[in-house]
This record gives C-alpha cells, structure tokens and sequence, in this order.
C-alpha cells in the first residue's frame, strides 16, 4: 500500500516508546514496497533500547529499492535511530549508497551519513510514509504545528521526460527542523553526489502567490548536474495560501493525473530559492 | 535595422554631450522599428540643454509598430537627465502606457515610473551601448564597459504564447540600474500587475550551469500569478561559460535565436537566491 500514515509518538523515555516509533517506521516501509535487505546486525525491534546518551545511534535498517532496475542501477539507504540532543529526542540518520557489505555499511560512493533530529513530541502525531517499489518519503510528525518536531526525507530515481525512472541515478532531500537544514541534491551513478543545495531548487515568484482566478501555479523542483535533471516526481512546492494541508489534490504531472497532499507547512517548512514565504511541500500521495 | 551598436557619451559634459545621449539612443530605438510620437512638448534635441544634477530635461514618446499596436497599443514614455548623484551621471526615467493625450501624458493604464540613475560619471567620455529590437521589441543597454556605477538598462517586449509568438495579453518591462533589477508585467487591460526585484531565473546555487558540451541558458518568467511565458529578448547565463561581446544560437521558443553575451564589469544580473557568476544574454537579432 503506498500511502501509510501511522500515528506515532515521537519521544522516548522509554524502551517502548524508542522501539514504537522506530518500528512504525519500519513497518510502514516495508508496507509500502521498500524492504530490508539481508543485511545481517539490523536492529531488533523486540530488543533493542533506548538511548543512554545524545546522538547515539541504538541500531540501524538497510533498505533497498524493489524496482526492475534495482538489478543494474541499484539503491539502497540505511537508516540508524536513535537520539537527538537529548536522549528523550528522537533522531534519524539516513545514508544513501548503492551497494552494501552485508553487514550493515553501505559501500561505494555515498550521499554522505546525515543526522535528522527533533525535540520529543507531546503527543502522537501522524507521520506519513508514501511510496512504492521505486521511491519513498517520509514525513514524521507531518500535522505538527511547529518544525521542531518533524523531520523528512525523499529519495527517487531521476526521471526521463515523460516521467519514466532512468538508472542515470537518484534525486534526494533530507530536512528537520528549520529551513536551514534543508539538504537537496542527486547522486549520479558512477559520479556520486552533484548539485546538492540548501534550497529547493524551484521558482517561485517573490510576488503574490502564485494564483489568478481559478489558475494556481504549483512548482516543480530541480536539481542541476551541470544542467537541470528532470524535475522531482513525488514532491512539489506550492503557496500554502492556495492548497488546504491535508487535503488531497488531483493534477496533471509528467503527462499523468497524479495525486498529492499538501503537507502543514510549519511542521514540514519548504525553502526555496530567494527565501519566498507561505510555501508547502505537496507529497505524492498514491 | 535590429541591433546599433552606439558609442555615446558616458560623461555628460556638456550641453552637447547630454544632446548626443539622448538623441542617440532615440534615434536608434527608432531605427530599430520604433515610432517616435510627435506629441507636443517633446524635448528638442537641439536646443536641450544639460540640467542640473537630478534634474528632468524633457521627455519623448515612443510607440510599438506592429500588428498588435492597433488593439493593444504600447507606449514607451522615456524621461532624460542628468545623474542625482552628480551632474555628469545620466538618470532617465521609463513609464509604459496604452495611449498618450498628445501632449506628452500617457492615458490608459501606465506602468511605474521606473527611474534609472547612474552614479556621477568622470573621466571616460565615450562609451559602447547596445540596442536591439523591432516593431515589437527594444532593448537598450548604455555604457556596458563603464563599470558597475555607470550601467542603465531596460528591456520591453510584448507578452508571449508558447511558440513565441506576440500576444494582447500585456508587456513587460525590465530594467536594470547600477546594482538595482526591476521586472515589471503590465496586463494591457489592467496596467501593471506585478514587480519584482529578482530576476524570475531559476539558476542553481551550486555548480557552473554547465557538464561536458551543455550549458544551461535561464530564462526570465514574468509572475502573473502563474508564470506567463518567458522574455524572449533577455536572459542570464553564468559567465563563465560564455564569452562576452561573442554572439552565439541558442534555442529558445522553437528557433535557434541570436544571444549576445555581455561582460560582467558593468551588469550583474540579480536573480533569486543571489546566485554569484551570472551575466546578461540579450537578444541580438
């Protein structure tokens, strides 16, 4: 199932508490066509406890991507969970590579190890995971009314003009927080990562807000190795002020009606080029 | 003929360097295809002298001369002086309308009074300014050796369809001032709709824009809301894959297109984000 959004707490003073959320994460994955690979030493979520100190890892998933070009253009990702700057925050670190050792490290050219970490939440919230064999994106704490809580990540693979996947390699993005920490970029096959940035590379005007009448602009967002790669399939950028969060919405992309949901945008901030406010991620949601 | 490249005067000495200025480039947005209206009170090249410092010479009118001018006409009201900032600097001043009174005030919807100021010039007399354009285009860019100081600019050109082709729809004017960047939409019907300060270029803030033998040109998109199609007369490139003063093809709305690159001494172009490296392609055809 693509779309997958459970509620999770994301806090831990306990080893439940750790162990829920992680393995909300986990399940929800695996539920949307990502698996773990064989690697061996992944993380228990029976055993495994809680943090005893500030951004430590307690253990860690290799996945891969399920696709028919996984067999020559393969991807695969680690995530490690653990402790943020407190040992009751969460955190995530997420690696991007294409190969591993079959002990839990990635080999070969990475898109380097990278630390997502948040402020325990009060409460549960939803975190939404959509995706398929070829793609993820992971929003935690998606509906949050503050960022501090949240982090999210995407990875898909770059995409031919009619939106087809080519095994030229991967696009990404990663955040927590603030709009600071936004890191967006691809990784070549062969070449590893280019064009990384700390913006999304989309265009939006520094007036108005993208509406006129009935017409709404929504913007895709590129990232360059040289020259632009195919825009992003599974995320765009929209003027909040025009999309209800939470609310799915249907329209034409890469020659396809797709559907996608505007995601609170003060939990999940977008920064794009030129720092235009009122902005939102929208999130494939199919 | 579509592209003059003029030596004017960069230092307005004189009466008769401020006249030459003027009326140069006048004469040459006219001979690029341009009609000069003959409303009365326009200023008399021969007998204009150079004002004070920041002060406002007189004026002239310009209007668009193609298919479209009849039912979305364009007007093109060009204010000259001399620099705020020093009496041998120039300032003009750039306002579009959809008609004039035929003395000299534009009626209809207008556009802001766009103000072009240099800093106060010295030394070189003489300098390279290019302008290009058509029945339906002009594009002037004065002094373009002169330094970051002395670089006035602006561009205006009808809105597009997405063959390129001229559509009533409205205009849009850009301009470029010492380190200043305005890109202005005007509707036809509604007069001016948006302004911004930042060139509506998606250029990546990192790399060079360019891997292995392609080089990534960026269009300019005008906000109307939703972006309208992009100027087909103006757009940027990091200059370091370009040569200045070196014209080359470039495909743009479905036909390889003459672009000039210019040099960087004296236009920066400002786009979103601030990405450094960048220069100005204007249309050169």
């Amino acid at each position: 199932m693509p779309v997958q959004t459970p509620s999770l707490l994301l806090k831990q003073t306990s080893d439940a508490e750790f162990r829920a959320w992680g393995k909300g994460i986990s399940d929800a994955l695996t539920a949307i066509g990502i698996p773990k690979t064989a690697d061996t030493g992944q993380v228990d979520w029976t055993a495994v406890t809680k943090p005893a100190a500030i951004n430590t890892a307690q253990g860690y998933e290799i996945r891969r991507f399920d696709d028919a070009l996984q067999a020559t253009a393969p991807i695969f990702f680690k995530l490690e969970f653990g402790s943020g700057s407190a040992t009751t925050n969460p955190a995530i670190w997420l690696t991007i590579g294409t190969a591993t050792d079959g002990a839990g490290t990635l080999t070969g050219l990475l898109v380097a190890r990278r630390q997502l970490l948040v402020v325990a939440a009060a409460g549960a919230l939803t975190t939404r995971i959509c995706g398929d064999t070829n793609r993820v994106i992971l929003a935690g704490n998606s509906d949050a009314t503050g960022a501090t809580t949240s982090f999210w990540f995407g990875i898909e693979r770059t995409h031919d003009a009619a939106g087809a996947d080519t095994d030229e390699g991967l696009l990404y993005f990663s955040s927590f927080n603030a709009v600071t920490n936004i890191r967006v970029g691809a990784y070549l096959f062969g070449t590893g990562v280019i064009g990384e940035e700390t913006t999304f590379g989309a265009l939006l005007p520094s007036v108005g807000a993208g509406a006129n009448g009935s017409a709404v602009a929504l913007y895709p967002i590129f990232v360059s190795k040289g020259v632009y790669f195919n825009p992003f399939l599974n995320v765009l950028i929209a003027f909040a002020s025009n999309v209800s969060t939470g609310v799915q919405l249907s329209f034409t992309y890469y020659g396809a009606t797709r559907a996608f949901l505007p995601v609170e945008n003060v939990a999940i901030v977008s920064g794009v080029r030129g720092s235009v406010a009122g902005t939102c991620l929208l999130m494939r949601d199919e | 003929m579509p592209t003059q490249s003029l030596f004017l005067p960069q230092t307005i000495a004189d009466d008769a360097a401020f006249r030459a200025w003027g009326q140069g480039i006048g004469d040459a947005m006219v001979a690029c295809g341009l009609v000069r209206q003959n409303d009365s009170g326009h200023i008399d090249w021969t007998t204009v002298a150079q004002p004070l410092q920041g002060g406002n010479a007189g004026w002239e009118i310009f209007r668009f001369n193609d298919g479209l001018q009849t039912t979305a006409p364009i007007f093109i009201k060009v204010e000259w002086g001399t620099s705020s900032n020093g009496v041998s600097g120039k300032q003009m001043w750039i306002t579009l309308g959809a008609g004039t009174d035929g003395a000299g005030t534009l009626t209809g919807w207008m556009s802001d009074r766009l103000d072009l100021d240099t800093g106060n010039n010295s030394g070189r007399t003489v300098q390279q300014t290019l302008v290009c354009g058509d029945t339906n285009r002009i594009l002037v860019f004065q002094d373009i050796g002169a330094g970051v100081s002395f670089g006035i600019a602006f561009a205006v050109e009808r809105t597009h369809n997405a063959a390129g082709g001229d559509t009533a729809l409205g205009v849009n004017v850009t301009t470029h001032a010492q380190t200043a960047f305005d890109h202005i939409y005007c509707s036809w019907a509604f007069g001016q709709i948006s302004a911004e300060t930042a060139a509506g270029a998606l250029v990546p803030s990192t790399g060079s824009g360019s891997i292995g033998s392609q080089t990534m040109v960026f269009p300019i998109f005008p906000p109307a809301g939703p972006y309208l199609n992009p100027l087909m007369s103006l757009m940027v490139v990091f200059a370091a894959n370009v040569t200045a003063g070196v014209p080359f093809q470039v495909g743009h709305y479905g036909a390889s297109r003459t672009f000039l690159p210019l040099s960087t001494v004296t236009y920066t172009p400002k786009v979103r984000g601030a990405v450094a490296g960048l220069t100005y392609l204007v249309r050169w055809e």
